[in-house]
């Protein structure tokens, strides 16, 4: 008590240092928030073309969404252009969708230009990637009618797709985690601007220096994320069992994806079992769902089958590793896999693979 | 280890006394008369006329039963003067013996026999009756108050649903009285003294002497005995003068005007202080949690009144940090909300030109103008303000782009949350913080925020009240007390006993 | 000068406020320190370090033992004469102070990175310090009271770090043991210095006011502290695998940055602004420790002046201080190195210099 008079002043001399102080104060309407990037290939070699949308708030201003486009060798370079360009300070925090352009990712595929995203601790980890097979520009102007901004728009579709488990959703955190992680390499979501609508196509698969590989298309993309085990909701697959165009539909409800790593007579040998559980959901053919339960089984696990090997042997030839499954042989064969771990994918092309589905019908719905 | 403590509660009241410059306390009237009365009544006549001190005297001669002549003396309108005639002059005109002494005529309970100037002007001015006899050395006192009394109802702002509705009155004893008929136990103990300089006001400590705690009385009694004030017309005032710390912005002793609360506390081994001509009476030592325990939690069942319990921890936080962290959202840290919250924050923002810290001061501002000019107003024009402040300069201020919609949901739950509080002191001291937390929001963001929690809770953890932690049980950690504070356990498994303990 | 007789601790209070001191600033960057020498398995290590730790710390309560009423810098006075022992004391002072300092300038360095990069350094360490300093002046008591409060308010935190293990691949902890326990036995040095903290025993055992709990005291700030730890590096590696978490400077915060609820995202700047208070039950300790072993060493009863000369000082020492990450990352090193002397070798050395001490002293009556 005897300092009172000394606290007093201590606590004071800052709050009057406050004043007029540099501060990180930014008022939520002064910013330009970035949700949408866009990146692709600029004529001028070694250069990205960078778009960005960000919210307006504003009330004379008759559009909600402004984009913006600059060209520059960097990210943080092309930051500083637009914000030269917008009202507001140009704000990373609440990025949505980050779309790459496929040009770009054949041609000069970035990594390490993505830098920015991670060093700075304010962007967010969180945002989607997306390879845009076409033209970025198109999409980040892309303003129809009857859909909400592109962001909001971009972002639910490609979650709503992935949780159709139609392709993969990856975040740039997951990125990041498969460009640095040996045993995998990553893949992205691909969309495609189809006329008046945005469709999501699938999956792309890049190689570790995020080169763009090959695209796979919905079912396949189910397959790859049935092999990471990272399936949460039911796949919906339909298959053609008559001629013509008689559908049998079907939802996997719950899947047990069994890897087993081995060395077979010294050959890396991975043996998979799927174990699904379906609901038969459509059937417009004559296959009597009680009768025939065998026969349906057979089609599918068959199907599966087929799709995965196909899958595996084309990830094969092209030598990447979307799987994960280098985790399964560090895990288990640590000492193999100290000798190949920098080359893993070229080491996957040559093992063997095996796999085999087995189906539960669960249920058909109300009608028999 | 309480001993020991002591020492340390000593040197607070020291420092205390310092800082309050206290005197020796003068004595109690500036009369210079402390001789005896005169057997003459004409002496006594003659001096009685004379005083200053004594406005409104009546004076009345008398020839009593034996033939004496008498001087019957009060002060009008503070003397019953029916229950005077009645039971003093009516016996004394009666027909008896004259071997019979006077104190034997006269029907009151309460006679007493004063011989001492000082005395007998105090017991005047308390409306007493005095009579003089002539060829007696003492006068007889006879007490014959006629007081201003109200009737015992509900205080309106302590309502319970449950339990009993009846408050403290203004009258010292008739509020012992009052919690006598609660606390039937013969362990219940009363200390009377003085406080005033000026104008003496009588003061009352009671408490259950098998459950309180013997040193907090001590240091208790020292400090209303240390108390230099002119007068003390209100228990308010006598508990600025006895708190622990008086910088501090939470009140360190509780005051109810409900008798059952009050009888409650004092089964914990608390002390109840009563002033008199004040309805509202202190309980002290008491501690944070009390402050959000309500006599009603207790008489409904264990579930409902957990969740009360819970509602108002959540509203006092609500109260304290809501509007911060608006500001700090708002103008640091826009990354934490969902997209769809931002871009309609940022829709409603748009038109402000104010930075957030000045939108929430002013909607901050003009509802605490509101709800102190709707408590002086009469009812119906106290709704009016309310109805007309909440919805019309809202609805406007929205409209004229002043401040957003958000602020306005913001301010107006804050608003609440602050009512949710049992206890208007407390409800008090959440209302002001809540200004220095939104200038360090403004400054520092969220770290701002957690900077002013972490002073707050240092704060709280430091404080004590009359020498007893005042944190308990969250502060020092008791596990026992803790089943009576954000979830009221089952009445069976609580043990309401408790002394106040340290660490 | 026993005023610690008013100032007592409980077992609880005791416990959480070593537990507080130990776990701080370490604990940010634990995962990539053990994930650099060790690789995944050296998770294992943390209970080596544990075990080390509740040696040390018993070995300092035997070494207190003897005195009960002492602290350090009279156990010094005792052991070592006024004059060596003020040296021995000098020293204890500039430990504890450059404690202080450096988690002082660690937190400011990390708010600055994570939360307000723009705001200038030293305004946040006005505001950090201030609480601070009301704080310990109040004594050890209400410090402890603090910790307790400030351990069940930031408890939320584990369930916090326990939500990316659901989300990681639990493969990456496979093969529990990768190459040897070479690798395993090399971490435990790092690792004990994150067990720091335990030295300040040597102020707070005479508060404690059960002498006999001493012991399981400190088995269970330990055993909470290695709890916590636990928590953080299993989750950092299930999440990140054995090559993501080389990449980050501090992996624990990077782990929480992911995390999003439906009302809320970005949880890192929530949450980084409530380890500030983990930060100052870490170093309140230090500042009070300082303080109270200078106002010791010159006899003073109230530490309360000392306290506040403290604070400018402080002030001066950031201002010369360039807060920088290779500044702290040195600082830091140094402060480990004479840690572990204090810690780990300092009361070995006391304890049989005590027993010598006591033994020459009952020979010449």
């Amino acid at each position: 008590m005897k300092y009172r008079k000394y606290i007093t002043i201590v606590v004071l001399v800052p709050l009057i240092l406050l004043v007029g102080c540099r501060s990180d104060q930014l008022s939520l309407e002064r910013t330009s928030i970035a949700l949408v990037v866009g990146i692709d290939k600029s004529d001028e070699e070694g250069d990205m073309e960078i778009y960005q949308t960000s919210p307006v708030f504003s009330r004379e201003a008759k559009d909600t969404v402004a984009t913006l486009e600059t060209i520059a060798h960097s990210l943080r370079q092309a930051r500083d252009n637009l914000d030269s360009q917008s009202a507001g300070t140009v704000v990373g925090g609440k990025l949505q969708v980050l779309l790459l352009g496929k040009e770009l990712m054949t041609d000069q595929p970035i990594f390490d230009e993505l830098d920015v995203f991670y060093r700075d601790p304010k962007n967010s980890p969180n945002a989607r990637i997306a390879l845009v097979d076409g033209s970025v520009k198109e999409i980040m102007n892309f303003k129809p009618s009857d859909k909400p901004r592109i962001a909001v728009y971009l972002s639910d579709l490609i979650d709503t797709t992935h949780l159709r488990e139609n392709a993969v959703l990856t975040t740039l955190q997951e990125y990041h985690y498969a460009n640095f992680e040996k045993g995998i390499t990553p893949a992205v979501t691909e969309i495609k601007l189809l006329g008046e609508e945005i469709q999501v196509q699938g999956t792309a698969l890049l190689d570790n220096n995020g080169k763009y590989i090959f695209s796979i298309g919905h079912l396949d993309s189910s397959i790859l994320q049935m092999l990471k085990k990272d399936v949460q909701e039911p796949i919906p697959i339909s298959f053609v069992v008559e001629d013509p165009n008689k559908v049998l539909s079907v939802g996997v409800t719950r899947i047990k994806s069994n890897i087993d790593v081995a060395y077979k007579n010294d050959q890396l040998t991975f043996d998979v079992k799927f174990k699904l559980k379906v609901a038969i959901t459509e059937n417009t053919s004559t296959i009597d769902l009680e009768k025939d339960q065998k026969k349906i089984k057979r089609i599918i696990e068959e199907e599966i089958d087929k799709k995965t090997i196909a899958l595996v042997k084309k990830v094969q030839e092209e030598k990447i590793e979307p799987f994960g499954l280098g985790k399964y042989v560090r895990a288990f064969e640590y000492d193999k896999w100290k000798t190949f771990e920098d080359k893993w994918p070229e080491e996957f092309s040559e093992a063997d693979f095996n796999v085999k589905t087995t189906v539960e019908i669960i249920e058909h719905g109300v009608v028999q | 280890m309480y001993i020991v403590k002591r020492r340390k509660i000593c040197e607070v009241t020291r420092m205390r006394r310092k800082r309050r410059k206290i005197k020796e306390p003068t004595k109690q009237l500036s009369l210079s008369k402390e001789e005896v009365i005169s057997s003459y009544l004409a002496e006594n006549k003659e001096f009685l006329i004379h005083s200053p001190s004594l406005p409104g005297l009546s004076i009345r001669e008398i020839t009593i039963f034996d033939g004496r002549s008498a001087l019957l003396t009060y002060i009008d309108h503070l003397s019953d003067t029916a229950y005077i005639s009645q039971n003093v002059l009516s016996p004394l005109f009666g027909d008896h013996s004259p071997q019979k002494s006077v104190k034997d005529v006269i029907p009151v309970p309460n006679l007493k026999t004063v011989n001492n100037w000082t005395n007998i002007i105090t017991n005047l001015l308390h409306g007493c009756c005095i009579l003089f006899i002539e060829g007696e050395n003492d006068a007889l006192h006879i007490n014959a108050q006629s007081l201003q009394k109200r009737k015992p109802d509900e205080p309106a702002n302590e309502r319970t649903i449950r339990g009993s509705h009846i408050g403290f009155v203004e009258p010292l004893e008739d509020n012992i009285a009052m919690l006598r008929q609660f606390l039937t136990s013969d362990q219940l103990r009363i200390k009377y003294t003085y406080v005033g300089n000026e104008n003496k006001t009588k003061v009352g400590i009671l408490y259950l002497e098998n459950l309180a705690n013997p040193e907090v009385l001590e240091e208790l009694m020292d400090r209303i005995e240390k108390v230099n004030y002119k007068t003390i017309l209100d228990s308010g005032e006598l508990e600025q003068m006895i708190e622990d710390n008086p910088y501090s912005i939470f009140p360190q002793s509780l005051s109810s005007e409900r008798p059952d609360s009050v009888a409650a506390d004092l089964l914990q081994g608390r002390y109840a202080i009563i002033v008199d001509r004040s309805p509202s009476v202190i309980v002290a030592p008491i501690n944070f949690n009390s402050f959000f325990q309500s006599i009603d939690d207790y008489s409904s069942r264990w579930i409902s009144s957990s969740f009360i319990r819970i509602l108002r921890f959540v509203s006092f936080v609500i109260a304290i940090f809501l509007p911060s962290i608006y500001i700090a959202i708002i103008s640091f840290h826009y990354e934490i909300l969902p997209l769809e919250l931002l871009l309609s924050i940022g829709q409603s923002r748009r038109e402000v030109p104010f930075p957030p810290i000045i939108e929430a001061f002013l909607m901050e501002f003009i509802l605490e103008m509101l709800r102190e000019a709707g408590l002086r107003l009469p009812k119906s024009i106290g709704q009016t303000v309310g109805i007309v402040g909440g919805i019309i300069i809202g609805q406007s201020a929205v409209e004229a782009g002043i401040v957003s919609n958000i602020m306005v949901i913001v301010v107006a739950m804050t608003a609440i949350a602050s009512f949710v509080m049992p206890n208007p002191e407390m409800a008090f001291g959440i209302r002001f913080i809540r200004f220095p937390m939104m200038l360090v929001a403004s400054f520092f963001g969220m770290v701002g925020i957690v900077i002013g929690f972490m002073t707050i809770v240092m704060h709280l953890v430091s404080l004590e009240s009359v020498g007893t932690p005042y944190g308990v049980p969250y502060g020092p950690l008791k596990w026992k007390d803790l089943k009576d504070s954000i979830i009221r356990f089952p009445l069976w498994t609580i043990n309401k006993v408790r002394v106040s303990r340290r660490n | 000068m026993p005023n610690f007789k008013n100032n007592t601790l409980t077992l609880t209070q005791f416990s959480l406020l070593i537990y507080g001191t130990q776990s701080g600033i370490g604990i940010l960057s634990l995962p990539r320190d053990l994930a650099e020498i060790g690789d995944t398995s050296s998770w294992i290590a943390l209970f080596l370090g544990y075990a080390l730790s509740v040696v040390a710390s018993i070995i300092i309560i035997q070494v207190m033992k003897k005195y009960p009423e002492d602290t350090i810098i009279q156990l010094f006075r005792r052991f070592f004469g006024k004059w060596l022992g003020s040296v021995f004391s000098i020293c204890w002072i500039a430990y504890t102070a450059l404690g202080m300092f450096l988690i002082t300038a660690t937190s400011v360095f990390i708010i600055n990175t994570w939360v307000l990069p723009k705001t200038a350094p030293y305004l946040i360490l006005l505001i950090i310090t201030i609480p601070s300093f009301y704080l310990a002046r109040n004594g050890l008591r209400i410090i402890s009271r603090f910790s307790v409060l400030v351990f069940f308010f930031t408890s939320w935190m584990a369930f916090l770090f326990m939500s990316p293990m659901f989300t990681g691949d639990l493969l990456n902890l496979l093969p529990i043991i990768k190459d040897g326990f070479m690798p395993i036995i090399k971490s435990v040095p790092s690792i004990t210095f994150s067990f720091l903290g335990l030295e300040l025993l040597f102020i707070f055992y005479p508060f404690l006011e059960d002498k006999t709990k001493a012991i399981k005291g400190v088995l269970i700030a330990n055993g909470i502290t290695l709890l916590s730890y636990l928590v953080v590096t299993f989750s950092s590696f299930i999440f990140y695998g054995p090559y993501e978490v080389l990449e980050y400077v501090w992996p624990t915060l990077n782990l929480v940055k992911p995390i999003e609820f439906p009302f809320l995202e970005r949880f890192e700047i929530i949450f980084l602004s409530f380890y500030l208070l983990i930060l100052a039950t870490t170093g309140i300790p230090y500042y009070f420790a300082s303080s109270f072993s200078i106002a010791q060493l010159l006899g003073r009863k109230d530490h309360q002046i000392i306290l506040f000369l403290t604070l400018p000082l402080l002030y001066i020492c950031f201002y010369f201080f360039t807060n920088s990450l290779t500044n702290l990352d040195k600082l830091g090193g140094i402060f480990n190195k004479i840690g572990l002397g204090i810690a780990f070798f300092m009361p070995l050395l006391l304890v049989v210099y005590g027993w010598l001490f006591r033994k020459v002293r009952r020979h010449k009556p």
